[in-house]
């Protein structure tokens, strides 16, 4: 393989002080202090704006909106919005501070065991944890992709598309590869037509002329989305394989912030961030929107602070070939209790790429969508997939973990499995249990409804563009009510591999 | 690059998480016992503002309690229980609207609370209490008792008590608790000054078996089961169970609140009547009074019979009656409970007024206009005049509708409860005097009825009255028996008896007045021959012990020796005249009184010194108890020549207002006390020639004009 890109240039320049690097809030708190004082610092960060608009000239025009953001991060914002910011952090802090309180109270008012107030202890720490790493996200990821890096690494990418019976959607994904602000000479798509019973192969068979570096590999039978993706991957050419599911699609200003990370050698996989397109259908698709952004936004971004994203989503993940290719048999083999796996794809082959001693990140620039189920059975159906596919690879995943990166496994992500584990039990003995002996479990409730405000509030910081934050609150519902018991379910129903929704 | 910044990331993640962990750890046992941070106390602050509030918009000025007398010392307090306070309201909690709801009316009616302390000391007679004193308590410490209550009684200035199950709120920190408050709790509670803390026992909240059959019973009304022995515990062991409970609970509480635990409430209000052990009662309630000075029981004023009030002095047992205010109580059967609950003075004329206090214990009795109507009911019916308790001598007349054949109606008097009372009972031709005894009702005497002195075919007055133990019947002001009664109660109150043999329903009969007034001085001849009456006999102008008055007026035999004497009320007023340093009074007619406590009760309002004399003999011929702003002095005179006997600096803190008074002396033995406290006691200094002698008052001040004393009861008994 030819490494033609170079390893992009880590550096500080641009940013206020080195602690700010670690506090997001506190460097645009510093900004605004700095507002006036840094007059003649602009004009230095003008001449450096306009050189790279010329570099970008060159490979891509969507630098400047990425610039502008940038800018709009640490530069000069409103007074108003800083104001926000204090009282959003005010929130939070309090919030936190509410979340003491009722759990002091269970303790006092409950007269618990010493076990259950040690767990306790550990479940919150955890949790505000994980909450609060996701702050050191844009710090870390600054890290690998520096807004000010002007050496940018152009490899050639392979989109690689499974699809079954996919006549309405797969056009539209195809084209938005081939519209990518990237060079069109380093694009290629490999589309696996996993055994379509409808027109996808005549759609595909359409769009093959429109485009050069269109690859189809078309089966008669269905052989499954592992199979359907070893056997793109193994077709692509490029140097960056762009994973994406046949309703999914990287909005092409974005491609290239996928790309970005792999200048550096570690990177074996890149997560982007993904929301859903039917946002606006009902009320189930706008808790998923939500949903989608918590646990990208705040979850993958902890776990990528860490650069050991466990799960880049099937729905728009890049990795790089060199990595993936020697691990594709053993992992298309892959099997658990005597079955072969059959979902979990995403998540198990993200596991591979750790295992290899690659680092995952996520990245919040790279936008991409996808189609979220509209109705209540497909989502419990997905639902019950994703939390088979986590017991399967937590379990192998923690295997190799502890002795690979102990930290990792201590710190994160053993807390995190224990914790999911344990989750329908303590919601028997602290949610059902009291309710059957007729006393309100307002702890509980309250508790719950404390910790996504939290989660609210942290969407709110982040994201001021839409109010979906609100269903948080129904998805935190749904989560104890459904979701949680869900696991125990998935426990027992772990050898039907039975894929569910297709 | 990345690896090299994983390191940094590991490390700051790391003192993150410790930071985190101990933060939650830290916050975990820091706010696990806060009082401010708890929903109870969040909310009970928010209801502070929310009845403060209300209570702002309500208009308190109200009418004075007793218009002649405001500063009438009551002889009657009631005591009332409230059980807990919920969500919501079942058989025996309340609302916390509700609860407001009542205390507000409490207040608008003119009802304070008082403390503990100022009950106990009411009720063994050293303490003179004004208005409409109330006292409220809460039973078994529950959570709800404080915090849904406390904020009310904050708002409307009032204060209660609450008698807590120790092995439940104070045993191991007592903190784990969702129901009971915990000691920590408790402290605070201690500390508002609101609040009283009691004993409501240490175990005995529970119910024990009691029998071989495994029935269960109350802890401190029965003897235990042994199932190890298979037998009940002997007498000793109840003895020392209940013991070592009493004394258990009260040191808990003592140690806990650093202050002492005086007062016990039995739980269930259970003392032994009913349990399996016979002596249950005598044992349980000698140790209660062993350990506490007050221990309640519970009065039910729906179902049970009896005056509701405690009575000051005359309760000679340390027990006192809680009246249980059951949630299905309107808030006018409260007032009417409370209003009925305090002692009245005679005279006393019936004004038919709505307040109920005809307590019934049978049929109906109404008040309907300027009447009160009778219904019987099985052939009876029957009232009494609560209140009326402390009436010892007195007459009364009632004019009363005309009489069915079958009907007989009976006057009764020195009503104590419905097992111990006398009647004069009319019948169409025949008079009888009986006696109720411990439930045993027994004819005393009989006379016809004199032809055309009753015709009970129209309306008569009919009276009785009674002094000492005589007994006397009148019809339409013409007596028509006079008898004496052995074994009759020294006080009690009246009532009405209508009692049909036939048992004929629904006959009404209206009562349109009733009257009565206290006979204090009774001209008789004495019987020199009968050594039985000799005590009995009575001069005019002359003072017998046991004397009491708390209704000073001209004619009763204070005299002003000095300065001005003024009758404010029913007080009376010894001061300094413009021209004098002083002023003094003293009681006509009772220089031979000679061994005796004094008890008196007064304002100091102005001066430098007041004096209390006893052992009177006349203006020259006194010992003089001289209290003064910084010493206490202790002198005799004889024939005007003074001498100290003994001396005190005045270390004590003296209220202003209702200072009490008491003045032991026997033989040559003399003993002064101020608010209970004892001040000064000798022995065999005081001259020979004062043996006996009567009482005075006087106030003094360098400064003329400058003094004054007002003396609102005197009392003096027998030593």
């Amino acid at each position: 393989m030819n490494h033609q890109y170079h390893h992009a240039k880590l550096g500080l320049s641009g940013s206020d002080s080195r602690l700010a690097k670690f506090f997001p809030y506190g460097r645009s708190f510093f900004a605004f202090l700095n507002r006036y004082k840094n007059k003649s610092k602009t004009e230095t960060g003008k001449a450096v704006k306009k050189s790279t608009i010329t570099h970008s000239q060159i490979s891509f025009g969507a630098r400047d909106t990425y610039e502008h953001i940038d800018s709009a991060k640490t530069g000069n914002t409103p007074p108003k919005k800083h104001l926000k910011r204090f009282f959003l952090i005010v929130m939070f802090v309090a919030v936190v501070f509410l979340i003491m309180l009722v759990k002091s109270k269970t303790i006092t008012e409950f007269n618990i065991h010493p076990l259950l107030f040690a767990y306790s202890i550990c479940i919150t720490t955890f949790f505000l944890f994980r909450i609060l790493g996701a702050l050191y996200y844009n710090a870390s990821f600054k890290r690998v992709v520096s807004p000010d890096d002007r050496y940018v690494c152009e490899p050639t990418i392979s989109f690689v598309i499974p699809c079954k019976n996919e006549e309405k959607n797969i056009a539209e994904t195809i084209s938005k590869c081939f519209q990518a602000k990237y060079p069109r000479e380093k694009i290629e798509v490999v589309v696996v037509n996993d055994g379509s019973t409808d027109n996808t192969m005549r759609v595909l068979e359409g769009i093959r002329k429109k485009y050069r570096n269109f690859k189809i590999i078309n089966w008669e039978n269905n052989r499954g989305k592992r199979q359907a993706m070893v056997a793109g991957f193994k077709k692509s050419s490029g140097d960056i394989i762009i994973q994406l599911d046949s309703d999914s699609y990287i909005y092409p200003e974005s491609v290239v912030e996928i790309v970005k990370p792999f200048g550096h050698a570690e990177i074996g996989a890149v997560c982007a961030h993904a929301d859903p397109k039917n946002t606006n259908d009902n009320f189930i698709t706008k808790m998923q929107a939500a949903y989608y952004f918590v646990s990208f936004r705040i979850f993958k971004a902890m776990e990528s602070s860490l650069f050991s994203v466990f799960c880049c989503s099937g729905c728009s993940s890049a990795y790089r070939r060199e990595v993936v290719l020697p691990i594709l048999d053993k992992w298309r083999n892959e099997k658990f209790l005597g079955l072969p796996v059959t979902w979990g794809d995403d998540r198990s082959l993200t596991t591979w790429v750790l295992k290899q001693g690659y680092k995952t990140i996520y990245t919040d620039r790279a936008k991409a969508c996808t189609i979220v189920p509209n109705d209540f059975k497909t989502l419990m159906k997905q639902q019950l997939r994703w939390k088979k596919s986590w017991i399967v690879n937590s379990i192998i995943t923690g295997r190799f973990l502890i002795r690979k990166h102990p930290f990792i496994a201590l710190i994160y992500y053993f807390p995190l499995v224990i914790i999911s584990f344990f989750n329908p039990v303590v919601l028997f003995f602290a949610f059902i249990y009291p309710i059957i002996f007729g006393i309100t479990p307002v702890f509980y409730i309250l508790g719950v409804l404390l910790v996504t405000t939290l989660l609210a509030i942290f969407y709110k910081s982040i994201n001021n563009n839409d109010n979906y934050w609100i269903y948080l609150y129904p998805w935190s519902i749904l989560t104890v009510f459904i979701l949680t018991p869900m696991m125990a379910y998935a426990f027992l129903r772990i050898q039907d591999r039975d894929w569910g929704t297709r | 690059m990345i690896n090299k910044h994983l390191r940094k990331i590991k490390i700051i993640f790391f003192i993150k998480v410790g930071f985190i962990a101990a933060l939650v750890i830290f916050f975990l046992f820091v706010l696990k016992d806060n009082r401010i941070f708890t929903f109870s106390n969040l909310r009970y602050q928010f209801d502070y503002v929310r009845y403060s509030y209300k209570a702002s918009r309500q208009d308190f000025t109200r009418e004075p309690i007793n218009p002649e007398d405001p500063r009438r010392c009551v002889k009657s307090v009631p005591v009332l229980l409230f059980h807990g306070i919920s969500g919501r309201e079942d058989g025996v909690n309340i609302t916390q609207e509700k609860f407001w709801k009542r205390m507000l009316h409490l207040k608008k009616m003119g009802a304070e609370t008082i403390s503990i302390d100022d009950f106990i000391s009411f009720q063994k007679g050293q303490k003179c209490i004004t208005g409409k004193p109330l006292l409220l308590t809460f039973d078994d410490g529950r959570k709800d008792s404080f915090y849904y209550t406390d904020p009310i009684l904050k708002a409307l200035d009032y204060q209660a008590s609450i008698f807590i199950i120790t092995s439940r709120s104070l045993a191991d920190g007592g903190s784990a608790n969702s129901f009971y408050l915990s000691e920590n709790e408790l402290q605070h509670l201690a500390n508002t000054n609101r609040w009283d803390i009691g004993s409501h026992g240490n175990k005995a909240h529970e119910s024990e078996i009691i029998s071989q059959n495994g029935e269960m019973g109350h802890y401190y009304g029965n003897k235990l089961f042994l199932p190890a022995e298979n037998r009940l515990e002997s007498d000793i062991e109840f003895f020392s169970r209940i013991d070592s409970d009493f004394s258990e609970s009260k040191a808990m509480i003592e140690s806990s609140f650093n202050k002492p635990a005086r007062s016990f409430s039995f739980p269930f209000g259970d003392f032994g009547e009913n349990g399996n052990y016979g002596e249950a009662m005598d044992v349980v309630l000698g140790l209660a009074k062993k350990h506490y000075d007050l221990s309640f029981y519970q009065f039910r004023p729906r179902s049970e019979d009896g005056f509701r009030g405690n009575y000051s002095s005359y309760s000679t047992s340390s027990l006192a009656k809680r009246i249980s205010i059951d949630p299905s109580f309107s808030i006018q059967d409260i007032t009417q409970i409370i209003d009925a609950s305090y002692d009245i003075d005679l005279p006393y004329d019936e004004e038919f007024g709505n307040d109920k206090r005809w307590i019934r214990l049978s049929g109906e009795v109404d008040f309907e206009k300027d009447e009160l109507i009778f219904q019987r009911k099985n052939g009876l019916a029957m009232a009494y005049l609560d209140g009326s308790y402390l009436w010892k001598n007195y007459e009364y007349q009632m004019e009363i509708g005309n009489q069915p054949e079958e009907e007989s109606i009976s006057l009764l008097a020195r009503y104590r409860n419905n097992l111990d009372y006398v009647s004069c009972q009319f019948d169409r031709n025949i008079i009888r005097v009986r006696n109720q005894q411990g439930g045993l009702n027994k004819e005393i005497s009989r006379a016809e009825v004199l032809e055309g002195a009753y015709s009970p075919d129209s309306k008569n007055t009919l009276g009785m009255r009674v002094v000492k133990d005589e007994v006397q019947c009148s019809i339409n002001g013409v007596d028509v028996m006079d008898t004496k009664v052995m074994d009759i109660p020294r006080i009690g109150g009246i009532g009405v008896k209508l009692w049909d043999a036939t048992k004929q329903e629904k006959k009404i009969n209206r009562v349109t007045s009733i009257s009565a007034r206290s006979i204090k001085q009774i001209i008789k001849v004495p019987k020199p021959a009968d050594d039985e009456n000799k005590e009995d006999a009575v001069e005019v102008g002359k003072k017998y012990l046991p004397y009491s008055i708390s209704h000073f007026n001209q004619n009763q035999g204070w005299k002003k020796t000095w300065g001005e004497n003024i009758y404010i009320g029913n007080a009376l007023a010894i001061k300094a005249a413009d021209n004098t340093t002083g002023g003094s009074a003293y009681l006509e007619g009772a220089e031979n009184w000679k061994n005796y406590s004094l008890r008196a009760n007064l304002d100091w309002p102005k001066g430098s010194n007041f004096v209390v004399s006893v052992r009177r003999k006349d203006e020259k011929n006194y010992i003089a108890f001289n209290v003064g702003k910084s010493y206490i002095k202790l002198e005799q005179y004889v024939d005007g020549k003074r001498k100290v006997i003994d001396e005190v600096a005045n270390k004590w803190d003296l209220p202003k207002k209702d200072l009490d008074v008491k003045i032991n002396i026997k033989d040559n033995r003399i003993s002064c006390f101020l608010d209970g406290k004892k001040i000064l006691s000798e022995s065999k200094k005081l001259d020979k020639s004062l043996d006996q002698g009567g009482v005075g008052f006087k106030s003094w001040d360098k400064k003329l004009g400058k003094s004054e004393i007002i003396i609102k009861r005197v009392e003096a008994v027998e030593r």
